[in-house]
């Protein structure tokens, strides 16, 4: 028993790194409203700075184009480095604040979502270019040595403790502040309802600047402290969000107590279990990672389903304008036109250029499933990628056994089919920010038990995906060196037709108005008679259908596919592409497929216009991009457009008719 | 909500921006192109079957006239799961090397057609591309992204020589012949070394929980089943937030040795945990990640006394293995960084690129510039003649039916002592012989 005991205090680091960020989580959620991916990424660039600060003495500047560094030194002891790190973390938050996510105070979730994800990759790519990709360490700053507790009789190195004391520290600050003074009690009353806030005089907008402040120089202090214990590189804190935010959703993204005690809780079972892992009876089919990374996953899943409906919305000002869902017109006439032109796009694009057109197409049809699933329904799905990939990897098994074109394609986006019914059945007692949490749990676990179990993908952790091929006509993709064959090509444009078509007229017809009136005000929906659960259900189930479509064809794409072609972060991605193209419409699912990374646009642009591409800077481009886009063009690029020209016709009819 | 002209263009220009985001550096760099007119750099005498004519006391240049030897390249860079130029970089200036002091191949100069990647569909238009190029051959790099589709495949015919295999599929390419063994062999190889040389009974695995960890720590564990060796793999997450728990395991289990199979990212970790465990760091072995001049400079002194992994015979180690001739080679690997890459990016797989280009000169000029249009005479070459690394060991290709793609097998591993330098460096371990047929 002692050992297991251990093993839990043990996790108390791990617990308190969790910790540290999930309080930063809530601060920024009750601050802003915000669901901040970034917030990660924001320790990893203030500890970044301390750790240059003590190494090389050099303060870094994170403006590209202007110097680098100022040179203070040899290096900093601790305190001056930290200071100057802090005073960073202060900027810092000021600048998420009001460059970021102050514009998007009234826009909708989906719009801070995209924003976070962009101030993620804003900071990677900023962290990629001043500090580079080496692992760092980071010089202790609590004392490391070995302690044994007394009446427990267990030994563990002393800055573990130290920090999970610092955790509590900081939790019960937090509480106390949030609990005691003016300033907390006036952010949880704008947490809860920003018009009462300003009718009693406070500013809310100055509320959640400070709060992101105290967010980021939270995500600062625990970035430093524990960054001695987990290493530093420009990955691992990005990556340690996932379970802080999980923590803070347990604590309802606005208990300070709770969520920091679910990531001290987290860190421990995750210390037990690789304890677990060892014994002779641990299971085979269990990976330790998937035990230990999904498990806590599952958990809160089955939390928020049962607990769903306590769960609050935070209230803001305005109704935070969803991106008009424009009623497609002409969609025969356009397909008429613009398939032909895909047709010649697929004949004449030469060599890889193909291929990156190949790769839009395929991931049009996911995105098809994002601008359904989240644009027409309003439910944020941050597990697209998943069902894409229970398709693929189930179209790659079937073909293997011997089941033939089409069928197995379309018995794998059945398997995603179902997948997406699991997943519907929290949207039935949980929505907004919470349902975008729970689908990336839900996510991970599914990527943690399923894609990257070898008992299920054998021992390469791949799945081969053989080649479709219909009444002897060979339709594969490639056959090398025949790369990117055109009877591919013209498969994969008529599944995307198809589809498109399918969602053009599902939007416009009795469905498609429930789906918008079920996004417009679910009680209203309700109230005019729509079956939420069947409406819901009908939405995830036809969603993760047409994203399984797309995985299956992306994986014939690759011939083999992995894990990481479906992950998290590639659901994030296509999300952001979505809202990049217009999250409403039918036709910025294929504006945004064209856009995202590896697809036609950009491999025009870097085979006609940017030879030597933009290498490094990419990652930090895409980042502001996606900011700047969530806040200057929430309709993205297709719904502002259209909505745009159809503005100017309807004047112009309008006009017409007066005279 | 209204948005002002301004604010329009902006996004506009920012949507075309992020068109380019995710794009990789498509560097196509001719290696040969450049040739330096310093006479006093690098001496190319190297014993071998290079042309000796015209030598200037430089060694003789590749006649620039001719066609060149178009070699491909594909490597993972600039993408934040692993980016790792020094590998190409070092590839390119041994290319620009050998084209100045050894003659190029057969004469021809060395065109090295380098594909930087950083995603999976990067990586697959990079193999496409290759594919397409009339290359004679592919250096492999170091590639995760490889994982995400068929990348052998996708090269069909195309020889993958040199670079380093990290998957399953990489040890099982029939197309692919690697100078490296990679982490599959180093695990089994560790194994055998603890068994035996150490004459452990009981080991505690610390290993990577992620499909190419998992892959190579079988090989570990199926080399114990074979010697009758107890052991415990015990998981560590990539990225760990941290790996105290599973250094406790190991060091409060009745474990007589400890292997450290993990990524760069968590060395530097179990290094510290390690010590302050006071696990006897004679009982350590470490993989050769954890071997590198960053960790060593941070943490070696937590870790004196124990073994490192690695293939490298270097200059400045101790031991039988480090003949006159390794030392010189090691030496002649160290002048060619110094001379034509001076300023390159340091890491893991510096070396790795030179010896790899090493070996191809001299393995394709042995066989002639027309014999390298046919990749079976290309394979054949490998499989049976005998060559050696520089600083290394000899190839022994085709010779592990379970390991097609691997040629080398041999892994050394010397103790760390109190200046960074190693001794010890004695006779090499090759578990390949015992699990590769």
């Amino acid at each position: 028993m002692d050992v297991y005991l251990q093993f839990l205090l043990l996790g108390l680091g791990a617990g308190a790194i969790y910790c540290g960020l999930s309080l930063g989580i809530v601060l920024a959620y009750q601050g802003s409203g915000v669901i901040n991916f970034a917030h990660g990424a924001l320790a990893m660039y203030v500890t970044y700075v301390y750790d240059e600060l003590r190494d090389e003495g050099d303060y870094v500047f994170p403006v590209i184009g202007l110097p680098d560094r100022l040179d203070l030194g040899e290096s900093l002891s601790f305190w001056p480095a930290f200071t100057l790190a802090m005073a960073t973390a202060v900027l810092l938050g000021l600048a998420a604040h009001f460059l970021v996510f102050a514009p998007l105070r009234r826009a909708p979730l989906l719009a801070k979502v995209v924003a976070a994800v962009g101030l993620m990759l804003t900071l990677q790519g900023l962290v990629f270019l001043r500090f580079g990709v080496d692992n760092r360490t980071v010089s202790a700053v609590l004392p490391n040595e070995q302690a044994t507790l007394p009446i427990v009789d267990v030994t563990m190195p002393r800055d573990r403790l130290w920090l999970a004391l610092v955790a509590l520290l900081v939790t019960s600050a937090l509480w106390s502040l949030y609990r005691f003074t003016r300033f907390g009690l006036a952010t949880k009353a704008a947490a809860s309802e920003e018009k009462g806030a300003v009718l009693l005089g406070f500013s809310p907008a100055r509320l959640a600047a400070v709060n992101w402040v105290l967010a980021t120089v939270v995500a600062g202090l625990f970035g430093i402290l524990a960054s001695p214990i987990s290493g530093l590189n420009n990955a691992n804190f990005v990556l340690f969000v996932v379970p802080a935010l999980a923590c803070a959703l347990l604590g309802k993204l606005r208990s300070f107590v709770l969520a920091g005690t679910a990531a001290l809780f987290l860190g421990m079972f995750e210390s037990v279990i690789s304890k677990l892992s060892t014994w002779t009876v641990y299971p085979d089919w269990l990976p330790f990672q998937a035990a230990q990374k999904g498990l806590p996953f599952l958990v809160i899943i089955v939390f928020l389903f049962i607990g769903g409906r306590s769960l609050p919305e935070r209230g803001t000002i305005g109704d935070g304008d969803q991106a008009r869902a424009l009623l497609p017109r002409r969609v025969g006439p356009t397909a008429l036109v613009v398939v032909p032109l895909a047709m010649a796009a697929i004949v004449l694009s030469p060599g890889t250029l193909r291929l990156s057109l190949y790769v839009s197409l395929a991931s049009a049809i996911v995105l098809l499933s994002v601008v359904l699933l989240t644009g027409f329904v309003g439910q944020v799905s941050l597990a697209q990628a998943v069902f894409a990939g229970a398709a693929g990897f189930g179209t790659g098994k079937l073909a293997e056994g011997d089941v033939p074109f089409p069928f197995s394609p379309l018995l794998g986006a059945v398997a995603a089919t179902v997948v997406g019914l699991l997943l519907a059945l929290p949207a039935l007692r949980i929505r907004g920010a919470q349902l975008a949490v729970v689908t990336m749990a839900a996510g991970i676990a599914i990527e943690e038990f399923v894609f990257k179990n070898t008992s299920f993908t054998g021992e390469s952790a791949t799945q081969t995906v053989p080649p479709p091929a219909v009444f002897g006509l060979d339709l594969a993709p490639n056959r090398s060196p025949d790369f990117n064959r055109w009877e591919f090509g013209f498969l994969l444009l008529a599944v995307l037709t198809l589809l498109t078509i399918a969602v053009a007229n599902l939007r416009r017809g009795a469905t498609g108005r429930r789906f918008l009136a079920l996004r417009s005000n679910e009680r209203a929906a309700a109230a005019g008679g729509i079956d939420l659960t069947r409406t819901k259900l009908l939405a995830f189930g036809l969603s993760s259908f047409v994203a399984g479509l797309g995985g299956a064809m992306l994986a014939y794409v690759q011939g083999s596919i992995s894990s990481i072609s479906f992950s998290v972060f590639v659901s994030l991605t296509l999300l952001a592409f979505a809202y990049l193209g217009g999250i409403a419409s039918v036709s910025g699912a294929i504006v945004g497929a064209m856009l995202i990374p590896g697809g036609y646009a950009f491999a025009l642009l870097d085979e006609y216009a940017l030879n030597d591409g933009v290498g490094e800077y990419g990652t930090l481009i895409g980042g502001l991009a996606l900011i700047i886009t969530a806040i200057a063009n929430p309709e993205g690029i297709v719904g502002q457009t259209l909505g745009s020209i159809r503005a100017r016709r309807d004047e112009t009819v309008m006009a017409g008719s007066d005279t | 909500m209204r948005t002002s002209r301004w604010w329009r263009l902006l996004a506009a220009f920012f949507a075309l921006a992020l068109i380019a985001a995710a794009c990789g550096d498509d560097d196509n760099n001719a290696g040969g192109e450049t040739p330096s007119e310093d006479d006093d750099a690098v001496d190319g005498t190297d014993g071998d079957d290079q042309p000796d004519e015209g030598d200037d006391g430089g060694g003789t240049a590749a006649d620039d006239s001719l066609e060149p030897v178009k070699i491909g390249l594909m490597n993972q860079e600039n993408s934040p799961v692993g980016s790792f130029p020094e590998y190409r970089e070092s590839v390119e200036a041994a290319a620009q090397y050998a084209n100045e002091k050894l003659g190029g191949i057969d004469g021809h100069p060395i065109e090295i057609v380098s594909c930087v990647q950083a995603s999976t569909e990067e990586a697959q238009a990079c193999a496409q591309e290759l594919a397409s190029e009339g290359v004679v051959s592919v250096f492999g790099g170091i590639n995760i992204s490889t994982i995400g589709f068929d990348f052998y495949g996708t090269l069909g015919d195309t020889p993958v020589i040199g670079g380093t295999p990290l998957f399953p599929d990489d040890y099982a390419a029939p197309t692919a012949r690697y100078f490296y063994g990679g982490a599959l062999t180093v695990f089994g190889a560790m194994a055998q070394f603890v068994a035996e040389e150490l004459e452990a009974t009981n080991v505690a695995i610390l290993q990577n929980d992620n499909p190419a960890g998992q892959a190579s720590a079988q090989v570990a564990a199926d080399t114990f089943d074979s010697l009758e060796v107890a052991y415990t793999r015990i998981d560590i997450p990539s990225p760990a937030t941290d790996v105290t728990p599973q250094v406790t395991q190991a060091a409060s289990g009745d474990f007589d040795a400890v292997l450290v199979l993990v990524s760069a990212a968590e060395c530097g970790q179990v290094i510290a945990s390690a010590d302050q465990f006071d696990i006897p760091r004679e009982t350590i072995v470490y993989t050769g990640t954890c071997n590198d001049e960053g960790i060593i400079d941070e943490f070696g002194d937590q870790a004196v006394g124990s073994y490192f992994h690695t293939t490298l015979i270097a200059a400045d180690a101790e031991g039988d293995a480090v003949t006159a001739d390794k030392r010189e080679e090691s030496e002649e690997i160290g002048r060619i960084q110094a001379e034509y890459n001076s300023g390159g990016t340091t890491g893991a797989f510096a070396t790795l690129g030179v010896q790899d280009l090493l070996v191809v000169q001299e393995v394709y000029s042995s066989l002639g510039f027309d014999a390298l249009a046919d990749p079976a005479n290309i394979f054949e070459a490998f499989d049976g003649g005998e060559w050696e690394v520089p600083a290394g060991t000899a190839l022994m290709c085709g010779t592990w039916a379970n390991f097609p793609s691997v040629c080398n097998g041999d892994n050394y591993f010397p103790v760390l002592g109190d200046d960074g330098a190693v001794t010890g460096l004695d006779a090499p371990w090759n578990v390949l012989d015992l699990i590769g047929n």
